[in-house]
C-alpha cells in the first residue's frame, strides 16, 4: 500500500478529480446564470425567461384584444419584433420573438409545444433557413441540446436525436464549464472592462458638457450606453446583463443589425460559410419529422402559420441552387406546410421581397423587416 | 486509445492508481494487462499478431542461445522484415513493380481498390514500424552479445507492448527498458520532485498537441489543397516551416506524454527531441530530432554498413543507404524515399565539407547566420517531399521555392504561424538550457497550478478537435 505510505502519489489524481467535481457546479441553474457567455447561451437562456413574461403579459393582450403573433426561426428572423410593427402602423399585432440563433425546427417544436400548454397565438411565423438541416453543422448538439431545451424533451425524443449529436450533448454535461462554452477571451476582455472603467467624466468634459449637470435620467443612460460599449464582469451575471434588458424589452427581436455589407465582402463571406458548413451536405432527416410535430401541435391547437424561407445574398442563393439536399428540403418543406393548410413565402422570390440590404452574408439588415412584416401579415 | 482523450485519463489514473496500491509483485501483472488493453481499444486481432511476432523473436533467440546458429538470427531477422513489408510495403512493392512491367492492376490505386472490394485490403497495424525496430533491436543486441541478460517471454513481451511508448516511441533499446521491467517489484516509488517533472511534460504534451500541433493542421492545408498556382514562394516556404513546427509540436507532445507518464509509474524513458529549431547543420539536426530513431539507425544500420570507419566514398554511400532506409521507414512512399535519399546525400555533402575543414559550428557570427540559413535552405526543401505526398505536386512547389517570385503576400492564418513559432521556441529554449529553470524551482508548485488553471481554459478556447499523433502512420 505505496499510496498510504507515500501520499503525495495521490495528489495529482486527486487535484484532477476535485477539478472534475468543482466543474460541475457549473451543472446548476443558478451557476450557470452567473456565467453567461455572450451569444446563443444568452439568448436561449432569455427564451426560457420570456415564456414567464409571455404568460403574465398575456391577459393584457386578450383584454386589448390584439393578435398575438409568435415568430419561431434562426437568427435570421430574429429582426422580427414589435418595434417593426410599430413602424408600419400595425399596433394591433403584438408580436413575441421566440427565434434562437441558430435554431432548428426541433427547438421550434420544443418552445411551440411550451407556448401552446398557456396560450393560443393568432399566427406563428415560423422562419426555416436550409442551414438548420445540415447535420454537419452540428447544430442540434450545441447550442440546441446544449443551451436551448430541457432534460425531459431529451429524453422524450432521444430517438429523434442522433447518436453524435447526443454524445456531443452528453460531454457538456460531462465537462460542465467547457460546456458552456466559457470563453477566456471573453473573461480578459470582461475583467478589463471592469478594472478599466471608462470615466464618463472625463469624455463628456471633452466635449464641454458638465456630467454634475446631467439629470439622473442622463446619468443612467448615459452609463447604460456605456455599458454596451465596454463589457465588464457584470455581464456574466443573467439578471445584470445588458443584453437581456433589451431583450425582454423587444420581446425577443433583436435589431442590432443594420447596415450593409459591400458586394465583395458579401461575395467573401459567402465563400467562408461554403467552406466552413455547405460543402458538404449532410441532410438532417429528423428535422424534417420535428417540422411536422410542430405544424401537427399548432394545428391542433387551431393556430394559424406561415412558414417562410428567409432572404439570403445572391450568391448564398445561388450555392443553396447547387446543393440538391437544400432543393429537396425546400420542397419538402412546402409539401408539410400544405399537408396542414398553411401558406409558405419564399423571401428569395424578388417579387415577393426586394430589399437588398445585407448585414452579412447570413442575414438581412434590419432595414428589410418592416417589408417582410408586410408580406408576412398580408397572408391570410 | 489517443494520449490526449479523456478515455486515456481515465485509463492512465485507473493503472496509476492500481500500480501503486497492489503489492510490488503485482505490478508486472498490472502493466502488462494494462499495456495489452491499451493496444486492444485499436484492435484486439493484431494483439495477437504483435504476441505472435515476439514470441517468434523471443524464442527463436533462446534457440539461438542454445545451438548458436547464424541461420537461426537470419531467419529471425527476414521475419521481421517480410512482416513490415507486407503489412507497410505490399502497396509500394506492386506499384513499382507493375509500373516497371506496365502492368496496370498492381498499380495505385488499382490494387489497393481491388483489394477493398474483395475483402481483402491490407490495414497498417498500430505502431508497427516502432515495434518492429524494437524487436529486431533486442534480436540483434543478443545476437552481437552487447546485450546477453536472460529474460522471461513476458518480460520481452511487455518490453515491446509497455503502453507509454508503444505506438510512436521513443525508441527504447533492451538495455533501456529491460532491465527496469526486470526489477518493477523493486522498483522505488517516484519522488515528489519526478511527481512534478513528470506533470510539466504531461502538461507541455497536451498543450504542444491540443493547442499548437492541432490548429496548425488547418493552417498548413493549403500546401496539400490549394491550387499551386494560388500559392507564392514566399507562403510555400512559411508552410513548409509551419509543418515542421506542427510535427515537431505534435510528435514532441507524444514524446512527452510517454515520458511524463513513465515518471508517474517509476520508469525513465529517454528523451526524443533536443532543440531541434536550434540547429546549425543537417547533422546537427539529427543530433537533436528524434533522437532515439536517429540512434537506432545509426546504431543498427549505419556502425554495421561500416560507419565512418571506411573509406570516404564508401562513407558517404552509408549515410545515403541508412537515410534511404530511415525514409522508407516512415512510409511506403516514393516521397519519404526521395526524402530520405534527399537527407542522405545532404548530411553526406555536409561531412565532404567538414572533413575539408568547413568547420561545423563557425566561430564568426557572420559565418554562423551563413551556416544557419544554409542549413535551412537544405533542411526545408528537403523537407517538403516529407509533407506533401504528391510527387508531382512536391516538384512544383520545389521550383517555386527555389526560383522565388517576390511576391510577399502571407499566407492565410499568418498570426497562427505567429504565435505557434513563438511556442516552438520556447519549448526548444527550454530542452537547449533546461538549467535556466532551476531558479523557478523553489515555485515550482504554485507555477504548476497556475499553468494547469490556465491550460484547462486554453483548451476550453483554442484547442482544434482532437487528431491522430502525425507518426501514428508510421
Amino acid at each position: 500500500m505505496f499510496l498510504l505510505k507515500y501520499r503525495y502519489l495521490l495528489f495529482f489524481p486527486f487535484l484532477i478529480f476535485v477539478v472534475f467535481l468543482i466543474d460541475k457546479i457549473f451543472l446548476i441553474e443558478l451557476v450557470r446564470d452567473h456565467f453567461i457567455q455572450p451569444g446563443g447561451m444568452l439568448y436561449y437562456r432569455q427564451r426560457k425567461e420570456q415564456l414567464n413574461l409571455l404568460k403574465k403579459e398575456l391577459p393584457n393582450i386578450e383584454k386589448d384584444g390584439k393578435r398575438l403573433i409568435i415568430v419561431l426561426g434562426d437568427s435570421r428572423s430574429l429582426g422580427l419584433g414589435q418595434e417593426i410593427a410599430n413602424i408600419i402602423q400595425q399596433k394591433q399585432l403584438e408580436i413575441w420573438n421566440f427565434s434562437g440563433t441558430q435554431a432548428i425546427p426541433a427547438y421550434h417544436y420544443y418552445i411551440a409545444k411550451k407556448i401552446l400548454k398557456f396560450a393560443k397565438p393568432d399566427s406563428f411565423y415560423i422562419g426555416i433557413s436550409p442551414d438548420a438541416f445540415n447535420r454537419n453543422a452540428g447544430i442540434f448538439a450545441s447550442p440546441v441540446l446544449n443551451y436551448g431545451v430541457d432534460e425531459e424533451f431529451i429524453k422524450n425524443y432521444r430517438s429523434l436525436i442522433p447518436d453524435t449529436d447526443y454524445q456531443v450533448y452528453k460531454k457538456t454535461r460531462r465537462y460542465a464549464l467547457a460546456g458552456l462554452q466559457f470563453s477566456f477571451r471573453t473573461f480578459i476582455k470582461r475583467l478589463k472592462g471592469t478594472l478599466f472603467q471608462t470615466n464618463i467624466e472625463e469624455v463628456l468634459k471633452k466635449f464641454q458638457i458638465d456630467y454634475s449637470k446631467l439629470s439622473l435620467e442622463e446619468k443612467k443612460m448615459l452609463q447604460v450606453l456605456y455599458s454596451f460599449r465596454e463589457e465588464n464582469l457584470d455581464f456574466y451575471d443573467y439578471y445584470k446583463s445588458p443584453q437581456r434588458m433589451l431583450l425582454n424589452l423587444t420581446k425577443g427581436a433583436q435589431y442590432a443589425w443594420f447596415g450593409r455589407m459591400n458586394d465583395n465582402e458579401l461575395k467573401k463571406e459567402t465563400e467562408k460559410l461554403k467552406n466552413l458548413y455547405l460543402n458538404q451536405f449532410v441532410l438532417s432527416q429528423e428535422q424534417l419529422i420535428f417540422l411536422e410535430l410542430l405544424l401537427e401541435e399548432i394545428h391542433q391547437n387551431r393556430s394559424k402559420a406561415v412558414v417562410f424561407f428567409p432572404r439570403v445574398n445572391p450568391y448564398l442563393r445561388e450555392l443553396y441552387l447547387k446543393i440538391p439536399e437544400i432543393q429537396f428540403i425546400k420542397k419538402r418543406v412546402e409539401e408539410l406546410s400544405n399537408q396542414y393548410n398553411y401558406p409558405t413565402v419564399d423571401f428569395n422570390d424578388n417579387n415577393v421581397l426586394n430589399c437588398n440590404d445585407y448585414y452579412d452574408a447570413s442575414h438581412l439588415s434590419v432595414s428589410c423587416f418592416p417589408d417582410v412584416l408586410k408580406v408576412l401579415i398580408k397572408i391570410k | 486509445m489517443l494520449f490526449v482523450t479523456e478515455e486515456y485519463l481515465i485509463f492512465f489514473i485507473i493503472v496509476f492508481l492500481l500500480y501503486w496500491t497492489f503489492p510490488p509483485n503485482f505490478r508486472f501483472t498490472i502493466l502488462l494487462l494494462s499495456s495489452l488493453y491499451f493496444y486492444g481499444t485499436w484492435s484486439i486481432p493484431f494483439i495477437f499478431h504483435l504476441i505472435l511476432i515476439v514470441a517468434i523473436n523471443y524464442y527463436g533467440m533462446e534457440l539461438w542461445r542454445i545451438y548458436k546458429k547464424k541461420y537461426i538470427f537470419l531467419i529471425i531477422i527476414i521475419i521481421d522484415i517480410l512482416n513490415i513489408a507486407v503489412f507497410k510495403y505490399y502497396y509500394l512493392f506492386f506499384d513499382a513493380l507493375g509500373t516497371v512491367l506496365n502492368i496496370p492492376e498492381w498499380q495505385m490505386p488499382n490494387l489497393k481498390d481491388e483489394l477493398s472490394l474483395k475483402g481483402l485490403k491490407i490495414f497498417l497495424p498500430l505502431g508497427i514500424s516502432f515495434y518492429t525496430f524494437q524487436i529486431m533491436s533486442y534480436s540483434y543486441d543478443i545476437y552481437t552479445g552487447k546485450y546477453d541478460k536472460k529474460h522471461t517471454f513476458r518480460e520481452v513481451l511487455l518490453y515491446i507492448l509497455f503502453f507509454p511508448q508503444l505506438i510512436a516511441g521513443p525508441i527504447m533499446r533492451s538495455e533501456d527498458l529491460l532491465p527496469q521491467l526486470k526489477n518493477v517489484s523493486a522498483i522505488s516509488v517516484p519522488k515528489k520532485e519526478d511527481l512534478y517533472h513528470g506533470f510539466w511534460l504531461i502538461m507541455i504534451g497536451v498543450f504542444k498537441k491540443l493547442i499548437i500541433a492541432d490548429s496548425l493542421s488547418n493552417v498548413v492545408a493549403p500546401l496539400h489543397l490549394s491550387s499551386i498556382d494560388q500559392l507564392n514562394s514566399l507562403q510555400i516556404w512559411m508552410l513548409v516551416f509551419t509543418s515542421l513546427m506542427m510535427l515537431y509540436a505534435d510528435f514532441s507532445a507524444y514524446s512527452d506524454i510517454a515520458i511524463g507518464c513513465g515518471k508517474f509509474l517509476g520508469f525513465k524513458i529517454p528523451i526524443n527531441f533536443k532543440a531541434p529549431f536550434f540547429m546549425y547543420s543537417m547533422s546537427d539536426f539529427w543530433r537533436r530530432w528524434h533522437l532515439t530513431f536517429s540512434m537506432w539507425i545509426r546504431d543498427y544500420i549505419y556502425i554495421p554498413l561500416g560507419g565512418s570507419r571506411v573509406p570516404e566514398l564508401r562513407n558517404y554511400l552509408n549515410l545515403i543507404i541508412t537515410f534511404f532506409l530511415g525514409g522508407l521507414w516512415h512510409g511506403a512512399s516514393y516521397n519519404f524515399i526521395i526524402w530520405g535519399l534527399l537527407v542522405g546525400i545532404i548530411l553526406s555533402f555536409e561531412s565532404f565539407l567538414f572533413r575539408r575543414g568547413i568547420e561545423e559550428y563557425p566561430k564568426d557570427f557572420f559565418g554562423r547566420i551563413v551556416r544557419i540559413f544554409v542549413s535551412w535552405y537544405f533542411m526545408l526543401t528537403s523537407a517538403l517531399f516529407f509533407f506533401v505526398r504528391d510527387f508531382d505536386r512536391a516538384l512544383h512547389l520545389l521550383k517555386k521555392m527555389i526560383f522565388f517570385d517576390f511576391e510577399f503576400i502571407l499566407p492565410p492564418n499568418a498570426s497562427m504561424i505567429f504565435y505557434s513559432f513563438l511556442g516552438v521556441l520556447f519549448f526548444n529554449y527550454i530542452e537547449e538550457y533546461p538549467h535556466h529553470l532551476k531558479r523557478f524551482e523553489k515555485h515550482q508548485f504554485i507555477l504548476q497550478m497556475i499553468f494547469f488553471v490556465l491550460l484547462l481554459f486554453m483548451l476550453m478556447e483554442f484547442s482544434a478537435p482532437g487528431k491522430d499523433f502525425f507518426y501514428f502512420q508510421f
